[in-house]
């Protein structure tokens, strides 16, 4: 029985070899912008713009029915040209098979995603997790709000260039009628 | 009888036509059957749910912030207080990504450890889940003879990692430590008898009228939908959607033993406690095989430069003392790159995606909590529930919020 890490090394495909990849590059062309196979497991860049379009097609077409995650990474300190980029992990039950989408945000102060909330409904709360810890807006999404930072929280906690030192300790009060309660002298 | 209630004096012309409107119910934070900090906001219609809205966040201590600030090895101590009632699989699915960026190879008896001590992990979460669930329902009984089998895991568990429920006992390249010497007599002697537990469960549950009729036919999750909505394990497979990461894509050494994987059909509640169940029993059988099989040789994996040398070597071997310093100073560097790990926790799909770039520290790790995603299916699911309904719903996705808000 071979070890999985190495098996997995040798069976790892050339990017191109691989029929998802190629398929996407046929239909999608320059929006994909590249491809990598890294321990086993196949990436593919692709641009903003595209995303709702490939998601779709992904599903329908190359059977991804399941959607495991949506993540939102700060790659501040990565050697990348876009600051942030959401990672999409796609799974073809059918074929046991498993898709990264890696997708970058064009613009570092604002960072702008469509949503696939539309696709895959379990995109959501993945979306809502991003937007709260990392900050990236999900254009069309249902509900975006913080889902795991208390009320009234600033900041995206996830971002490379949180300031962890500071953060305020705060208990808040939600806010009644009459306004904020003051706090007892 | 009608006409005589008319004119009574609290006819609807005294009082006014009746009323109704549509009530929001807070469901939690502080309750006992939301299973941890879990508030829900319910719409109600009468007795019916129209909307829900699961709160979540009350337990969210940045654990994946954290880990960005650790070494891989103590980064490592932080997973197992995500699902803390499954703890050896989230060691797993953290030590099996990492594993993954180095390219490091696992001994075989190493493999087949985890592969039994994560069963028993299963087992244990099982345990626990059927009790609380039984408990949400009224069955007290139920709840007591779980908990008594699974002081016997945790037990084991503490003879051989030292802690009850925070294990961290699975390490990048093997184990923490070698397994005390009665440890697979434990084992054994715990499994022995361990079916005929399961059957007792079931005698109070299974045909239990009451139970069924809380059971059956509520809260369906059809196939399709519940696989857009991302819900993975057991939950997934009571809509007979047969996927078992185990067994499509194995990890750690589970394509060599022989188990099955129970489907349900309906995707009720009922379907979700019999595969549940039936896990209990296929997990038992991969146990025995474990401890029948279980191969010698050595336990680490053999690789210096991120397994810790043995104590013993540290007195008179230099190279020995370097690389164990280095390793709990330093801590190991891990090829740049990105992974994902999935394993198949108790509650579903766990997977790890870890991004390294090159450093002792890992750069980001995404934790896909199967609860998180179970959680959020649950609304689309439960509309026209009755409130009753909802606590046997929430019972039967078998989340744990310590990994929904980590």
């Amino acid at each position: 029985m071979a070890d999985e890490t190495r098996e997995s090394a040798q069976t790892t495909p050339p990017e191109e070899a691989d029929a998802d990849v190629r398929a996407l590059r046929a239909r999608f062309g320059g929006a994909v912008l590249a491809a990598r196979a890294h321990r086993g497991q196949i990436a593919v860049e692709l641009a903003a713009p595209a995303l709702l379009e490939a998601a779709r097609f992904l599903r329908d077409e190359r059977g991804f029915k399941l959607l495991s995650y949506v993540a939102g990474v700060d790659c501040l300190e990565l050697p990348s040209p876009h600051r942030f980029k959401a990672s999409y992990a796609l799974l073809d039950l059918g074929r046991a098979k498993r898709l990264r989408l890696e997708v970058p945000c064009g613009d570092d102060l604002e960072p702008r995603l469509p949503s696939v909330a539309s696709v895959w409904p379990a995109a959501a709360c993945h979306e809502s997790e991003a937007y709260d810890l990392v900050g990236i807006v999900f254009e069309g999404h249902p509900n975006l709000e913080r889902i795991l930072t208390p009320e009234g929280f600033e900041g995206h906690p996830h971002r490379k260039d949180f300031d962890v030192s500071a953060e305020a300790v705060e208990f808040t009060f939600r806010p009644t009628p009459e306004g904020k309660p003051e706090a007892k002298a | 009888m009608v006409q005589e209630a008319q004119k009574s004096p609290l006819d609807s012309d005294l009082l006014g036509p009746i009323r109704t409107e549509s009530l929001t119910l807070n469901m939690g934070p502080q309750h006992p059957s939301t299973h941890g900090v879990l508030r829900l906001v319910l719409e109600m219609e009468g007795e019916n749910v129209t909307s829900c809205k699961p709160v979540i966040g009350y337990l969210h201590t940045g654990i994946e912030k954290n880990m960005e600030v650790k070494t891989y090895n103590k980064a490592l101590t932080m997973t197992d207080r995500m699902d803390y009632l499954a703890p050896m699989s989230n060691n797993l699915g953290y030590v099996l990504a990492v594993e993954r960026l180095l390219g490091l190879e696992i001994p075989r008896r190493c493999r087949w450890l985890r592969v039994l001590l994560a069963e028993l992990t299963r087992i244990q979460s099982h345990l626990v889940w059927l009790g609380t669930h039984g408990l949400d329902l009224g069955a007290m009984t139920v709840f007591l003879y779980c908990f008594r089998e699974r002081e016997v895991i945790l037990k084991i568990f503490e003879k051989v990692a030292g802690v009850r429920m925070m294990t961290s006992y699975f390490r990048v390249g093997g184990v923490a430590r070698t397994p005390y010497p009665e440890f697979f007599d434990d084992c054994r002697r715990f499994l022995s008898d361990f079916p005929e537990r399961v059957d007792e469960y079931e005698e109070l549950l299974t045909d239990n009228p009451i139970y069924r009729r809380r059971t059956e036919g509520v809260c369906v999750f059809p196939a399709e939908r519940a696989l857009a909505w991302g819900v993975t394990g057991p939950s997934l497979r009571a809509s007979g959607v047969d996927y078992d990461i185990r067994k499509k894509e194995p990890y750690t050494g589970y394509e060599e033993f022989q188990f099955e994987v129970p489907l349900g059909r309906n995707g009720d509640v009922l379907d979700r406690y019999l595969v549940r169940i039936a896990e209990m029993r296929q997990s038992h059988r991969i146990c025995m095989q474990a401890l029948e099989g279980m191969p010698e040789g050595p336990l680490m994996a053999a690789d210096p430069k991120v397994v810790p040398p043995p104590k013993e070597q540290l007195a008179h071997d230099m190279e020995a003392l370097i690389h164990h310093f280095k390793i709990f100073t330093e801590g190991y560097h891990v090829p740049a790159g990105e992974v994902y790990q999935a394993i198949e926790s108790p509650r579903g799909e766990l997977g790890y995606y870890v991004i390294s770039d090159g450093s002792p520290k890992p750069y980001k790790v995404k934790v896909r909590a199967p609860s998180f995603a179970n959680l959020f299916a649950l609304p689309e699911f439960t509309r026209g529930a009755l409130v009753g309904d909802m606590v046997a719903a929430i019972g039967s996705i078998d989340i744990v919020l310590g990994e929904i808000d980590r």
